[in-house]
């Protein structure tokens, strides 16, 4: 190895936590070698950035990349890359990460593993990760020279401060024509916590009914600052959008706790979120197969439940 | 307007993997049904429905075994005009970045104007074999496309991203990766599944391509299964009970709030 490059994403003006995590799984496998993070947004997110653990930040700004374009943010990233003869780059497994990443491993012709879990070196750099969409974890040794590993959010910590900024340098690599162009991005009907990120996921499922019964799991989200999560047949029956859907062709997720209302518990759900640390079911049939892998499984109507609930852990975040 | 879309055979989203107790590195595959790997079903219809409605022509380009062939005949049951796939057993172990690289070689020498992929291989979870391709080729490419619409030598799709949905542009020739909300996969007749024995596959080694194999960029060294699941607690209170005990099993057992 020689030196290790980090890309941090920023959304809306502030660094991800992800990208945090990612200097983390950097410092993991670095021993002596020096980790770099290359940023793309404005000086004070790159200020920010320099008070982690990282030896320098590059970064860029200006007005070509006020939007995430796969070819210009490759160029970029790749720019460092070169600069800095890196071998290694860790990016977080966000959306635009994954984009960054497949692109980047080509254009390196470097190993490429994704959404990892968890990252070790020795004779190898050894990762970790879900394969079968959760249902196996495989370790893999990369054997190529290079590497470009993405990291699953809210797996790893997020480093302290050091309280010696590092040096930022500007990088401005030359830019080509954009070909794929951003013409519009549409926010999200409601701002909501993407299940891939959070600590807390409720999720609904058939027995939620309809589109009202999801403003139930909705209310009791919101109050204890949870994600809201679905299984595919509510998402197929159009009473939520595609983007909550978790299991083997939606999300996997890896949340401290996942409260699965009205979801019978089937092989492709149960591969994308059997992870979870906590799982609370509540489900009006005993006999479902979620309630014999729940750590807390409750018979009953979700409907006269989540709202009691809710109260009650209200009274205890409020205490 | 030539079309490609690739394709790759995975386990039924059914299957209960095990670990083959000989080699820890493998599953046990007896037993496994196998099935067209679920998000290229979008990209399959995507294609065909492009071609019908601009007069194209679509190819499925596969790395597997030859049993493989089974989801290229799907593919062309749903309306796919005809095949390549490439069995041979150096490719199909290969990590993704090696697979795109043989299949954007087999394609170099009539790109075509639009390659359409799967978001993700449910198999080994790679979600980067259409972004990898268009770098090969060098052509853009959208991820994750769940809307798409063709307009002369451009498309405009549209590619979620966390918190919102981007509407794109992109110029052809270029990659498109598909995922759900972006069509609904046909289901073909029988007349339909008939047809397709019929047409055009070819079925290539590396070498009869002229390709040779990339080295080995990685290898699975260990599998293991998530630790069991057992059952915990069974409450069966009446609701406002078993909400006050699961607060307090969050507060006091799991101790998470
Ligand atoms: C190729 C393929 C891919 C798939 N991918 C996924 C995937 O990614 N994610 C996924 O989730 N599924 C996936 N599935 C579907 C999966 O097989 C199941 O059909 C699905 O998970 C079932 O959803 P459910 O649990 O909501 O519904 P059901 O299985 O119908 O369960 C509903 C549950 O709600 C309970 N219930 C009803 N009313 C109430 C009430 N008032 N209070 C409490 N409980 C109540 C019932 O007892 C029942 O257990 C896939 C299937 C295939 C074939
Ligand atoms: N999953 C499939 N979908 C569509 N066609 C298929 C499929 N599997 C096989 N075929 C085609 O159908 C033939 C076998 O059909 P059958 O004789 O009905 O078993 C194969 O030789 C293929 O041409």
């Amino acid at each position: 190895m020689s030196a290790i490059v980090i890309w941090a994403e920023v959304k809306d003006g502030t660094v991800r936590k992800s990208a945090l995590e990612a200097i983390h799984a950097a410092g993991n496998i670095a021993g002596d070698n020096p980790v770099h993070a290359v940023i793309i947004g404005s000086r004070s997110a790159a200020e920010t950035l320099s008070e982690y653990p990282v030896q320098s930040v590059l970064h860029v700004h200006g007005s070509d990349y006020l939007v995430y374009q796969s070819e210009t943010y490759t160029d970029a990233v790749f720019t460092a890359i070169d600069q800095l003869h890196a071998d290694t780059v860790i990016i977080a497994a966000t959306a635009l990460g994954r984009d960054l990443s497949a692109r980047l491993a080509a254009r390196m012709d470097a190993a490429l593993a994704t959404d990892v879990t968890a990252i070790q070196s020795g004779d190898h750099i050894t990762v970790t990760r879900s394969i079968y969409s959760g249902k196996v974890m495989a370790d893999v040794d990369i054997l190529a020279p290079r590497a470009v590993i993405t990291i699953r959010p809210n797996v790893f910590d997020t480093p302290q401060p050091t309280g010696h900024p590092a040096v930022v340098h500007d990088l401005s690599p030359s830019l080509k024509t954009i070909r794929a162009v951003v013409r519009e991005a549409l926010a999200s009907a409601q701002d909501t916590l993407d299940v891939t990120e959070a600590d807390i996921i409720v999720s609904g499922g058939r027995g939620v009914g309809g589109p009202d019964g999801f403003k139930v799991i909705d209310d009791i989200a919101r109050s204890i600052g949870a994600a809201v999560g679905a299984s595919r047949v509510a998402v197929d029956e159009g009473w939520i959008p595609y983007k909550h859907q978790v299991g083997q062709t939606g999300k996997v997720v890896s949340p401290v706790l996942y409260i699965a209302c009205g979801i019978s518990g089937a092989i492709q759900h149960f591969a994308g979120m059997g992870s979870a640390r906590f799982i609370i079911a509540i489900n009006s049939d005993p006999e479902a197969p979620i309630m014999k892998k729940a750590d807390f499984a409750i018979v009953g109507d979700l409907f006269k439940v989540l709202p009691v609930l809710q109260e009650e852990l209200k009274k205890i975040l409020n205490r | 307007m030539d079309i490609a879309v690739v394709l790759r055979q995975v386990p039924d989203t059914e299957a209960v993997i095990a670990i083959d107790p000989g080699n820890p590195a493998r599953i046990v595959e007896d037993d496994i049904k196998w099935i067209m790997n679920p998000y290229d079903e979008f990209a399959v219809e995507a294609a065909v429905s492009l071609a019908e409605e601009h007069d194209g022509s679509v190819t499925a380009v596969c790395i597997g075994h030859a049993d493989a062939e089974q989801v290229i005949r799907t593919a062309m049951a749903m309306g796919v005009e005809k095949g390549l796939l490439i069995a041979d057993e150096n490719a199909v172990s290969l990590d993704i970045i090696s697979q795109a690289r043989i299949i954007a070689s087999a394609l170099s020498a009539e790109p075509p104007d639009l390659i359409l992929c799967g978001r993700e291989f449910i198999d080994t979870s790679d979600d980067a074999l259409g972004a990898a391709l268009a770098e090969f080729l060098s052509m853009p490419h959208v991820l994750n496309v769940s809307a798409l619409n063709l307009d002369g030598s451009q498309v405009t799709v549209e590619r979620e991203i966390d918190g919102g949905t981007l509407r794109i542009d992109m110029p052809l020739p270029g990659v498109l990766s598909c995922q759900k909300g972006l069509n609904e996969p046909r289901y073909p007749n029988l007349m339909a599944v008939r047809r397709a024995r019929t047409k055009p596959l070819d079925i290539r080694t590396l070498a009869d391509l002229d390709i040779s194999a990339p080295a080995l960029k990685s290898r699975v060294v260990r599998l293991a299964l998530p630790p069991a699941r057992t059952a915990g607690q069974l409450i069966t209170d009446d609701p406002e009970t078993a909400a006050r005990k699961a607060a307090a099993w969050l507060q006091n057992d799991a101790r998470i709030l």
